[in-house]
């Protein structure tokens, strides 16, 4: 399987230790325990109304978008689509939801929230994202079915550019080992040139595993080493051992 | 012709029975609706007829009792689509990691017994059913599997129908898709399963020949008033679906009888096409089936397009649209090659895929 070429304009984590973009990393106050806490004005500039209305998972991915996007000099809209992983879809909004209903008065609110693509809704009306969409919310590595499907789009000119979101929350994870894991929330904006503004070269090389055989993956471990790499603009080559699928992705910075 | 991606076996479950049942009672207009109240709520639904079906366990049994037998082992990729699926876990207040769509997906997945080489879980609301047709195309003609497996599940619940009830969104009558006097829809029960593999196609192989989507950026639940966003999604599916030559003979609409999207989705086909093709929805006979229905829809359409009928849109008597759009009231011959089916979900998600029968 060949390999694809992507070029990173734009970039953020919120994860445990504050704030990842391309200007450093920016701690969390005094007040503020990690994502779940995220101020609208720490990844967004100008006002956003619904902020404070988002439930976690929606605010968790509009942070992450809006702090990547309001850092880049790229022009996003009409081409642009949004790939998102989040294996917990919308549970904890879920729970919400039920309450309200067996308190006897089923919130509309909550209700439109209790869908995973509610997460994208937010981004797209903010940042006018009116390309192609696709949410996985599980299965075997759905990071890199998100990536692996952003790259294909760039590839085959579906859209411009993509916007990789990655949400977990750790409230609504019962997997087997959720102390592995942390609320965090992942951007990236890719594209299929090296415009102005570039920050880094990623090429990923999806291969096929025909084995059913199980092996550990920590996404989220995987994808924060991701962010690690381009903060420090270290060159390396990570490989991602999975479910019926193995990825590598490769990162370059070569006049950047 | 080159390969192409085929719906190689296909069967439902909804209100109407399975997917042969089920096409001949849609063709002759009749509803499978019962009137309510559901979870005290005044409104019209439309549940399985065989109750042993509305549990996930339940309709994976009787889909696979009614497929035979499936593509199993390496090389198969596995998808799960839903808008909540299961949601009885959040209902009880038990088991509630169960409610995870990646738990029912390898539930789904053992029960079929199929052992994927991968499976993955797609969640796009009420489209999530035609997005999972769109990433099994894609991922067949990258050759990166061999067969993709697509479940569908989604069924009426007091959770879906109280919330679909505090948007106001439902129907105390059946639903009339694109009628003057629709105001609103009915939710359905509904399950599905497809099996779509890339092959040189033969004569009569219903193919995928295109799919595309988008977003509206314009509301979280609401549809945009334009149709821009489902025009864009069906542009790019014909684009998609040019080498193909499709000549489209009929639109499958989402068509689920609100006010708004079927205003939206009127604009959208009339902005599509010089000579609109008979439109049709099937939700005023076997209701709203949410995630699954988009599959579901897609899996009736092909059974439609084999038949060489256009279903009639029941409920519908006179149009109460403002754009001129050839609704099929009643039960017409197709003329044409293809169909193009449409749907849309919460989050602005608009999906549109081309179905056409090889060799015409």
């Amino acid at each position: 399987m060949s390999s694809i070429k992507l070029y990173i304009s734009g970039f953020s984590a919120l994860h445990r230790d504050g704030i990842y973009t391309p200007d450093g990393i920016t701690p969390w106050e005094s007040d503020q325990k990690g994502p779940l806490d995220v101020r609208r004005n720490q990844v967004l500039p100008s006002p956003y109304p619904s902020f404070g209305k988002l439930n976690i998972p929606d605010r968790l991915a509009f942070s992450a978008a809006a702090s990547a996007l309001s850092r880049t000099n790229q022009t996003v809209g009409e081409k642009t689509g949004i790939c998102m992983c989040i294996p917990q879809g919308s549970l904890s909004t879920d729970l919400l939801y039920m309450d309200s209903v067996l308190n006897g008065f089923p919130s509309p609110a909550f209700f439109s929230a209790t869908l995973p693509s509610s997460t994208i809704a937010d981004i797209a009306i903010f940042f006018k994202l009116k390309g192609p969409d696709r949410i996985f919310c599980g299965g075997d590595l759905p990071g890199f079915s998100a990536l692996d499907t952003a790259a294909y789009w760039l590839k085959s000119r579906k859209a411009e550019r993509v916007l990789w979101v990655a949400v977990w929350e750790s409230s609504g994870d019962f997997t087997e080992t959720p102390e592995k894991k942390t609320d965090c929330a992942i951007a990236i904006l890719l594209s299929n040139t090296p415009e102005s503004g570039c920050l880094a070269e990623m090429e990923f090389r999806p291969a096929l595993l025909l084995t059913s055989k199980d092996q550990e993956c920590n996404e989220q471990e995987i994808f924060m080493g991701v962010i690690n790499s381009l903060m420090k603009k270290r060159e390396e080559i990570i490989s991602v051992p999975g479910r019926g699928f193995r990825g590598y992705i490769s990162l370059r910075y070569d006049g950047y | 012709m080159d390969k192409a991606v085929v719906l190689q076996q296909n069967e439902i479950l909804c209100a109407s029975g399975t997917l042969k049942s089920a096409s001949e009672t849609i063709l002759s207009g009749k509803a499978a609706i019962c009137k309510g109240p559901f979870f005290d709520i005044d409104t019209v639904c439309a549940p399985f007829p065989d109750r042993s079906w509305a549990t996930l366990s339940g309709s994976v049994h009787a889909l696979k009792s009614l497929c035979g037998k499936l593509p199993e082992g390496p090389g198969v990729l596995f998808i799960y689509a839903a808008a909540k699926g299961d949601i009885g876990p959040i209902e009880k207040g038990n088991d509630i990691p169960h409610a995870l769509l990646d738990y029912q997906a390898r539930k789904v997945a053992g029960l079929l017994g199929i052992r994927p080489s991968r499976i993955m879980v797609v969640s796009s609301a009420c489209a999530s059913g035609a997005i999972a047709v769109q990433t099994a195309k894609e991922m067949l003609e990258r050759e990166m599997f061999g067969n993709v497996v697509i479940f569908g599940y989604d069924v009426i619940s007091r959770f879906v129908v109280s919330g679909f009830h505090s948007l106001n969104a439902l129907s105390s009558k059946e639903a009339k898709p694109f009628d003057k006097s629709r105001d609103g829809l009915n939710l359905g029960d509904g399950a599905a399963l497809s099996v779509l593999t890339y092959k040189n196609p033969s004569q009569g192989d219903i193919i995928v020949a295109g799919a595309g989507c988008s977003n509206d950026a314009n509301h979280r639940t609401g549809p945009s008033r334009t149709g821009d966003g489902l025009l864009r999604a069906a542009q790019a599916a014909l684009e998609d679906a040019s080498a193909f030559q499709p000549i489209t003979g009929a639109v499958k609409c989402h068509g689920t009888a609100t006010v708004y999207n079927d205003a939206m989705e009127a604009k959208a086909i009339t902005a599509l096409f010089d000579r609109i093709p008979p439109v049709y929805s099937i939700k005023g006979a076997i209701g709203h089936t949410s995630g699954a229905g988009s599959l579901l829809e897609i899996l009736l359409a092909a059974e439609f397009l084999k038949k060489r009928k256009v279903p009639p849109t029941t409920g519908f008597e006179e149009s109460g649209v403002e754009e001129k759009i050839p609704v099929s009231s009643e039960i017409q011959e197709f003329c044409g090659n293809s169909v193009l089916c449409l749907s849309a979900g919460f989050g602005g998600l608009n999906a549109a895929v081309v179905l056409k029968e090889h060799g015409l």
